[in-house]
């Protein structure tokens, strides 16, 4: 028996060794791992590995004391009965059954110990254990455990960790009520690990009442450690407080969200205070932010990884979170120039940025860019009166399409007669590991001027997106691609896909399609995509059904559909 | 102790229940359970692997879900482009859908299953299914639809009636 470093135990254990075949005691350590598993912490890192240790080296232990084979499995099947006592988190168990603990333990060892006798081989045919065992009677009465018993489960029978995890799916409301279940479930969800507590819940309610139960709730939790807290409210007064709840007890995930139809909430410098080790995910709608408030998150969130500003008001001057690998600025006001500048971003995304555009940094990781500015920004742009406003708009310009050039994936759509990219555009930097583009029609002006210079500076191009959109270009119109000759010629050996979005009839098409013929001619797949869009269906047949089907509108709908 | 080759010549895994039930699945559908897993890489599974927490009829269901997930998240049939990738996540969606829709007992002995044989995956959706079970009920229905005593006496009840009448009464 090649059992282990036992050799230098000498005596009257030695015997007993080598009638302890290894099958047997492999199987010692397998049940023992398993009541391990019972009671150990579920997500426990290095979980397993640290299980199987400890039921080797117990299994070890005991082996090198036992005197004989029947010695050496009592010894086991006591073991894990003690360990399980030990413990003594097993709801399950003690549901099973009303016989006093004593005796219950008495017939577990009994039953353990019945358990292994019959894992060993019968007779001597069978040593090398690999005769295979007659089904149902070798397994049949492993362990007392509860499920053998003919008994099923019920909620109740559920661990305590169990039952958090359910009650982490349930809205705040479901999940206070479960307190009002039975003494059982009387104050288990205040230790819920996940907080998600929205304002809709309340119908009608919404007011005083919510912020009542919030503050409620909070206090009901007290110190208890959070992993996601997420908040969507209409109530400003205490909102900043309740923020500060969140980041206070730990939680990983916060997200807040203060109704759209109420005005922003002014996240309080002293009330609130971003610096957190735990924090991964931030998620903030309809806030504002100034740049107090908003330091820590750049300076004191070692753990940051996402950061979503939505629909609020940025009077910030930098995001420059080392740890940051997604971001995203969505339908934000900049009130100052906002500076990116995240060494490790993996995922950008700016929708229609107010007043300005945020000025990017060189992002050396950056994966996938999505860039959408609409003609809010274009306008407002102009309102702007500071001195130094050339300067800067050259700055900003020239880093737009700078600070992506390692980027894998890019859409790009920015609005006609912007022209915000016309001083880079000169300068425009190689897409070395650009292998999908999406651009808007803003690509057709400046007789396809945008178009070809990405198709000129993307080498591992294979995906190429088009979209069109209603509004048609004057200038696009004038231009008359047939006389236009691209001054550099291009091949594109990688581009395997060109996608073209566009209302029916767009004649624009034909001249896309025209100055990419080129690529065309070798491409295997070119899509053709009429926009018509669901919402516009539904308005037609909506418009059908208030009229009875012959109005102007619809008629007006329908054209525009088609 | 040579190792059962499936039909795709792939390794098969013997689970046997606590009845005593047979259950081979192929090797990578059982490594969706953690502690299969486990069993797997220390050389441990053969001949097959007792789970004396598991009956048949659960471990029925189990194996089901382990194999319709490991057939649809292996990519076995090398296309990854984006648009099969969302089709066969519709897939396992509406199969997610159709396997928890379960008796409540069912239901519990699939979680206690999965958590014992550490299926994440399922795991989760059987506590979201739950979750979904208690979500706008009242508490009288809550109890009725898992059969929860109601332990509190009539003094405790009033005083947690009092407590949380806002919860009650107005929402």
């Amino acid at each position: 028996m090649e059992g282990s470093s036992s050799n230098n135990m000498a005596g009257q254990a030695l015997d007993v060794r080598t009638h302890v075949p290894q099958e047997v005691r492999n199987t010692a350590i397998k049940l023992m791992m398993a009541k391990l598993t019972q009671t150990f912490p579920k997500h426990f890192p290095g979980r397993m590995s640290m299980l199987r240790s400890s039921a080797a080296s117990n299994e070890e232990k005991i082996y090198m004391v036992a005197t004989s084979k029947v010695d050496y499995l009592l010894r086991i099947a006591l073991k894990m009965v003690s360990s399980k006592s030990k413990r003594n988190v097993s709801p399950l168990l003690q549901q099973y059954s009303s016989v006093p603990v004593s005796v219950k333990e008495q017939h577990k060892i009994v039953g353990h110990y019945n358990d292994l006798l019959t894992m060993q081989p019968q007779g001597n045919q069978a040593l090398d254990g690999t005769a295979e065992p007659e089904d149902g009677k070798d397994h049949k009465t492993q362990f007392s455990l509860p499920k053998c018993e003919g008994s099923s489960t019920n909620i109740s029978d559920l661990p305590h960790d169990m039952l958090h995890a359910i009650m982490s799916s349930l809205p705040a409301v479901d999940l206070v009520l479960t307190g009002t279940l039975s003494s059982r479930w009387r104050n288990l969800w205040t230790s819920s690990a996940c907080l998600d507590i929205d304002v809709n819940q309340f119908g009608r309610q919404r007011g005083e009442q919510f912020s009542r139960f919030v503050s409620w709730l909070l206090e009901q939790r007290g110190a208890c450690a959070l992993d996601a807290f997420r908040l969507h409210t209409a109530e400003i007064a205490d909102a900043s407080s309740w923020i500060a709840y969140g980041l206070r007890n730990n939680s990983k995930v916060v997200e807040f969200s203060e109704d759209l139809r109420c005005e922003p909430v002014k996240l309080e410098h002293g009330v609130v205070d971003f610096t957190s080790r735990h924090l991964k995910i931030l998620v903030l709608s309809n806030v504002c932010l100034d740049a107090s408030v908003f330091h820590p998150i750049n300076s004191a969130c070692p753990a940051l990884e996402s950061l979503e500003l939505r629909d609020s008001s940025l009077e910030i001057m930098e995001i420059s979170s080392r740890s940051l690998l997604h971001l995203v600025i969505d339908n934000c006001c900049l009130f100052e120039n906002l500076v990116v500048s995240t060494p490790s971003l993996l995922s950008l995304c700016i929708k229609t940025p107010q007043h300005r555009a945020p000025m990017l940094k060189r992002f050396p990781c950056i994966q996938a860019a999505e860039i959408l500015l609409d003609e809010c920004f274009h306008s407002s742009d102009e309102g702007m009166d500071d001195d130094d406003d050339e300067q800067d708009e050259k700055d900003v310009n020239h880093r737009m399409l700078g600070s992506l050039r390692e980027a894998r994936s890019i859409e790009l759509i920015v609005p006609l007669r912007e022209g915000i990219f016309d001083r880079e555009i000169r300068l425009f930097p190689m897409f070395n590991n650009l292998t999908s583009l999406t651009l808007g029609e803003w690509c057709m002006s400046d007789k396809f001027s945008p178009l070809l210079r990405f198709l000129w500076h993307s080498p591992v191009l294979e995906d190429l997106t088009l979209k069109l959109d209603m509004e048609v270009c004057q200038y696009c119109l004038q231009d008359e691609p047939t006389a236009f000759a691209p001054v550099k010629p291009f091949t594109i050996d990688h581009l395997k896909k060109l996608t073209i979005y566009s209302w029916a009839g767009d004649d624009r098409v034909g001249k896309l399609l025209k100055v990419l013929d080129p690529i065309c001619k070798s491409l295997p797949d070119v899509k053709l995509v009429p926009l018509t869009t669901p919402e516009l269906d539904y308005l037609v047949s909506k418009v059908h059904k208030f009229t009875g089907g012959d109005d102007a509108a619809a008629a007006a709908y329908g054209a525009a559909s088609t | 102790m040579a190792a059962a080759e499936g039909s795709d010549g792939g390794k098969m895994i013997v689970l046997i229940s606590a009845d005593g039930q047979r259950f081979e699945l192929p090797e990578a559908a059982a490594k969706l359970s953690q502690i299969v897993l486990y069993m797997i890489e220390d050389g441990c599974c053969y001949p097959s692997i007792p789970l004396p927490k598991v009956d048949g009829v659960i471990l029925a269901k189990i194996v089901e879900y382990c194999n319709k997930h490991a057939a649809l998240s292996s990519g076995a049939d090398g296309s990854s482009d984006a648009a099969s990738e969302r089709s066969k996540e519709r897939e396992l969606k509406i199969f997610d859908a159709e396997f928890i829709d379960v008796d409540v007992t069912t239901l519990f002995d699939v979680m206690m299953a999965a958590n014992y044989l550490n299926i994440k995956g399922l795991l989760d959706l059987a506590c979201q299914r739950t979750a979904d079970l208690i979500k706008g009920k009242s508490p009288e229905q809550i109890r009725q639809t898992f059969g929860i005593k109601n332990d509190f006496t009539p003094e405790e009840e009033a005083a947690i009636r009092k407590e949380n009448a806002w919860a009650f009464d107005n929402i």
